[in-house]
């Protein structure tokens, strides 16, 4: 009896906890969601769903004008339709010029061991570095090759910051393709140009989507170089995201509506690639 | 002249030799079988026959040509795999034809050729199908159609049914020297499986160690076989091999096996001193009988083993255990008293350092 | 396959990421070193080629500057308290998780999904969350110590906001290390679980003596990933407390970042980020030696 006892005892302890972390989970989401729909006279308040549900936050977003922020002051912001479709330029062409360049690399690494064991280590390498450290390298740079605050400057940045995650994620993929595949096309007259386009890529495939979502992800988030490089013509979303905390008054409903817009994507595509996920964290250390 | 030639061909990789002075031929059109245990060389062998890889020493011939530096598109052979090039993102018809596209051939020719190979093989219904679809058998045949729409000079087979289960294998193995038969292409076929060897191949190659220890007709090979290792090798069940000395003297050889005296006729030049020497004899070539007959020897059995059709005995005659197929037909049991009848015709006697046979 | 590659093949295997990652990030790398052992900002007038070498001025002032150091231990403070605590976190939930139960699947799948969430939106949903008026103070302390709770202002407090600074980390994290522990937990092949079983050991016992030790080497990797990114933490202080009160919250890369954009005092700002390069690679290198290494 009394070992059935415990048993019963455990396994309410489990659930139990593991229903109290979803909720620790959900619950700051579900607060950001309803306060992204709650109008003005209801961001203070206490519950969560909203007595007068509304679309006003995210239309504000949308328009440039004049807010009056809580403690009276007024502040205006731009509309997040050029950051939003800047974050879409710069990180969907980064995205590929890292998956193609990774791909190719890649490539090298497992059929030919190319950069040699220390090249592929230094790879690693760039991501082991706090961005930070190397602010100030870049800006003098940047500003000296007169890219500042254009989209061409973010794009190379994060191309080459995430390349490393391509090289890793599509090597295993690659690895997985058995060499003779390629053999018995070589010995059918393909160069090996042609098998690395005709072969490898298009059976690749499914690794470069998940190498690619996974990349796009990370880039999709990068605050602190777009803060660095752009000011006014190449903002991306989460140096935006960035401007609504402090100086521009307590818009909480606004930035929560916005705080949702930003996550819509990586929360599509975290869900997309859930399996890769861990092995694109750990450089195909840890396989999912 | 031969149709493909290897001669000499020997092959290092840094301080190992995988191929120790290989040569064979294979005539137009037949199929010449290579046969050895993993590890052999086999695989190595046909890579360079392809020219995947090049030989350390040696030279490959086509009808007398020289093709050893001869890339390996050129020169018109096709090969396939144990992982055979069956890409997973197209349909059986697209990668049938691959190698047609590769070539540039304009799409009607494409289409005729692939469809009639597929008639040929008998897969017309995979071809719009993805390889996740298919079946051991389809899968094979689809990389099989792949390799033969291109009308090559020589088929190279590594191995073709080594993933099949065991079944399937069989029927396949027919299934291939049919096709053959009908399709006349040349091929060499490389198995680690003798029987599979033995059937399939117009002539069979026996590969130890890197070397041809063997190469004759399939026959030839199981009932004569030159090298101790490869009798060994050939028989199964497992050959009996026993160790003796042997005189051989005007037309008979006389081999003693402990307490066991054999007489063997043998041409008449053979003649040596007594030596030491082994003597094999394959446990189907050897029968008992239940009474005594003259000319046999008395046994006791020892332990069974059920083989299915038949059982394999070992059976105890002093102090040589001999291992004998026992058909259906006689009821034995362990400890049973039986006579053995062995005719010298099946026992076969080897040098004991250099394994190659001396009752020729 | 052949064992040097192709011509054609070398080259786009090797060309291209050479020349993006020289281009875009060693050439600036090199820039840095000798920037670091200048005295130069743009608001000197000249470029900074132009500017006199001071050698290691800029490192010493370092090493002085208490800004500096200080910002340093506090960045390992919160490197090491996050890590820890994710890690126990995460192991825990790893093991109730392990075995099957209703509704597993999406359990791991609404567990996991901070991870996809962009730093910024979660800096943005505690700041939100730790308002005075926000649900933290309004909701659930409100229940616990009554209208007081209101006036619980976490940013104003040096100690308060670098309590929601880990709290959003750990809030964002615990699921990455919960993933990387349940996919290697669940990697341990079936039959030394299953010959523990047999043998009676109960399911703690085979979670601490069966699978735990075969995972060491992953959950090292995992630290030391996790550690790094935390150590590198921008984001959420940027966001949530703007370093402050003052600089009580500032971390490393917050402050280089401000000497370099804020107060453009580049030089200094390349000689930090030298140093802290330096200490992270060194810290790796040993960190590694001790955990592969001596362990043989």
């Amino acid at each position: 009896m009394k070992f059935h006892g415990t048993r019963v005892l455990l396994s309410a302890l489990k659930y139990i906890t593991i229903g109290v972390f979803i909720l620790w989970v959900l619950i700051p989401v579900a607060w950001v969601v309803s306060l992204a729909f709650k109008p003005y006279a209801e961001w203070r308040v206490s519950y969560f769903v909203p007595k007068n549900f509304t679309w006003n936050n995210f239309i504000v977003l949308f328009k440039s004008e004049a807010f009056i922020g809580i403690m009276g002051a007024t502040a205006i912001v731009e509309p997040v339709t050029k950051p939003l479709i800047n974050s879409l330029v710069v990180t969907s062409l980064s995205t590929i010029m890292a998956v193609m360049i990774g791909f190719f690399t890649a490539y090298g690494a497992s059929r030919y061991n190319t950069p040699g064991p220390f090249g592929l280590f230094f790879t690693l390498l760039t991501r082991m570095l706090p961005p930070a450290t190397f602010v100030t390298p870049i800006m003098v740079y940047y500003s000296n090759l007169k890219l500042l605050d254009t989209h061409f400057s973010l794009i190379i940045l994060y191309s080459a910051v995430t390349v490393t995650y391509g090289i890793w994620i599509l090597k295993g993929f690659i690895d997985a393709i058995p060499i003779e595949w390629e053999e018995a096309a070589m010995l059918e007259g393909a160069t090996p140009i042609k098998t690395l386009f005709k072969v490898v890529l298009p059976i690749a495939r499914p690794g470069l989507v998940v190498a690619g979502l996974f990349i796009f992800l990370l880039t999709w988030t990068e605050l602190l170089f777009a803060l660095v490089l752009t000011n006014v013509y190449a903002v991306t979303l989460p140096v935006h995201i960035s401007k609504y905390v402090g100086a521009v008054g307590q818009l909480y409903g606004p930035q929560a509506a916005l705080a949702l817009i930003g996550s819509v994507i990586p929360i599509a595509i975290g869900y997309a690639i859930q399996k890769h996920l861990v092995t694109g964290f750990t450089f195909g250390m840890v396989r999912g | 002249m031969p149709f493909l030639e290897v001669r000499d061909v020997s092959k290092k990789f840094g301080e190992k030799t995988v191929l120790k002075n290989v040569s064979l031929t294979v005539n137009r059109g037949e199929v010449l079988a290579i046969a050895g245990p993993p590890g052999s060389g086999k695989t190595t062998l046909l890579k360079i026959v392809a020219g995947l890889i090049s030989p350390t020493s040696g030279r490959i011939y086509l009808n007398g040509i020289d093709i050893t530096d001869v890339p390996p598109h050129i020169r018109g052979f096709s090969m396939v795999f144990e992982n055979p090039p069956v890409y997973p993102d197209r349909s059986g018809y697209e990668n049938i034809a691959f190698p047609l596209k590769l070539k540039n051939m304009p799409e009607a020719e494409v289409r005729k050729r692939v469809y009639e190979i597929a008639d040929l093989l008998g897969i017309r219904h995979v071809l719009d199908r993805k390889p996740s679809t298919f079946s051991g058998g389809e899968y094979q045949r689809v990389a099989l159609a792949r390799a033969l729409v291109t009308n090559p000079a020589v088929l190279l087979l590594d191995e073709p049914l080594r993933n099949l289960d065991a079944k399937i294998r069989e029927y396949m193995a027919v299934w291939l020297k049919q096709l053959q038969l009908k399709i006349g292409v040349t091929s060499i076929y490389s198995t680690h499986d003798p029987l599979e060897a033995l059937t399939i191949g117009t002539r069979v190659a026996v590969i130890l160690s890197g070397e041809i220890k063997q190469l004759g007709e399939p026959l030839t090979i199981l009932n004569n076989p030159v090298n101790l290792d490869v009798d060994d090798y050939v028989s199964i069940p497992a050959l009996n091999i026993f160790k003796g000395t042997a005189k051989a003297f005007r037309g008979k050889l006389v081999i003693n096996i402990d307490k066991v005296s054999i007489e063997k006729n043998v041409s008449s030049e053979l003649q040596f001193e007594e030596r030491n020497v082994i003597a094999a004899i394959r446990p189907s070539d050897v029968s008992v009988v239940k009474t005594y007959q003259s000319g046999t020897l008395s046994g006791k059995v020892e332990l069974i083993q059920y083989l299915g059709a038949n059982a394999l005995a070992t059976i105890r005659l002093n102090d040589i255990a001999i291992r004998v197929i026992i058909p259906k037909t006689i009821q034995i049991n362990e400890g049973d008293s039986i006579y053995i009848v062995l005719d010298p015709r099946n026992v076969r006697v080897y040098d004991v350092q250099s394994k190659q046979r001396i009752d020729l | 396959m052949p064992e040097k590659p192709p011509r054609e093949i070398k080259y786009l295997a090797t060309l291209p990421v050479n020349i993006l990652l020289n281009a875009v990030l060693i050439i600036p790398f090199a820039i840095m070193i000798y920037l670091a052992f200048l005295k130069w900002s743009p608001a000197m007038g000249m470029n900074w080629w132009e500017a006199p070498i001071t050698g290691l001025t800029n490192f010493a002032r370092a090493l002085g500057d208490a800004r500096f150091i200080t910002a340093l231990s506090r960045t390992t403070i919160y490197t090491v308290s996050v890590v820890t605590i994710e890690f126990f976190l995460g192991l825990a939930l790893a093991y109730i998780m392990l075995g099957d139960f209703v509704g597993k699947k999406a359990a791991i799948a609404i567990t996991i999904y901070p991870l996809m969430l962009p730093p910024v939106v979660v800096a943005t949903i505690f700041y939100l969350m730790f308002q005075s008026y926000g649900p933290v103070n309004n909701l659930f302390l409100r229940a616990i110590i009554g209208e007081d709770a209101l006036r619980i202002y976490w940013f104003l407090k040096p100690d308060t906001a670098f309590i929601t600074l880990l709290i959003a980390d750990i809030w964002q994290w615990t699921p990455f290390m919960f993933l990387i522990m349940y996919s290697a937990l669940s990697a341990v092949p079936k039959r030394l679980v299953e010959a523990a079983e047999v043998l009676g050991a109960s399911s703690f016992t085979i979670f601490w003596k069966v699978r735990l030790p075969l995972i060491k080497p992953l959950i090292i990797v995992a630290l030391v990933l996790r550690g790094l990114e935390a150590f590198k933490m921008f984001d959420y202080a940027f966001i949530m407390t703007g370093g402050g009160p003052g600089t009580t919250t500032e971390t490393v890369s917050m402050y280089i970042y401000r000497t370099a954009i804020l107060y453009t005092d580049i030089s200094y700002a390349a000689a930090m980020s030298l140093m802290i390069l330096a200490m992270i690679i060194v810290v790796v290198r040993a960190f590694i030696w001790y955990f592969f290494e001596k362990g043989r």
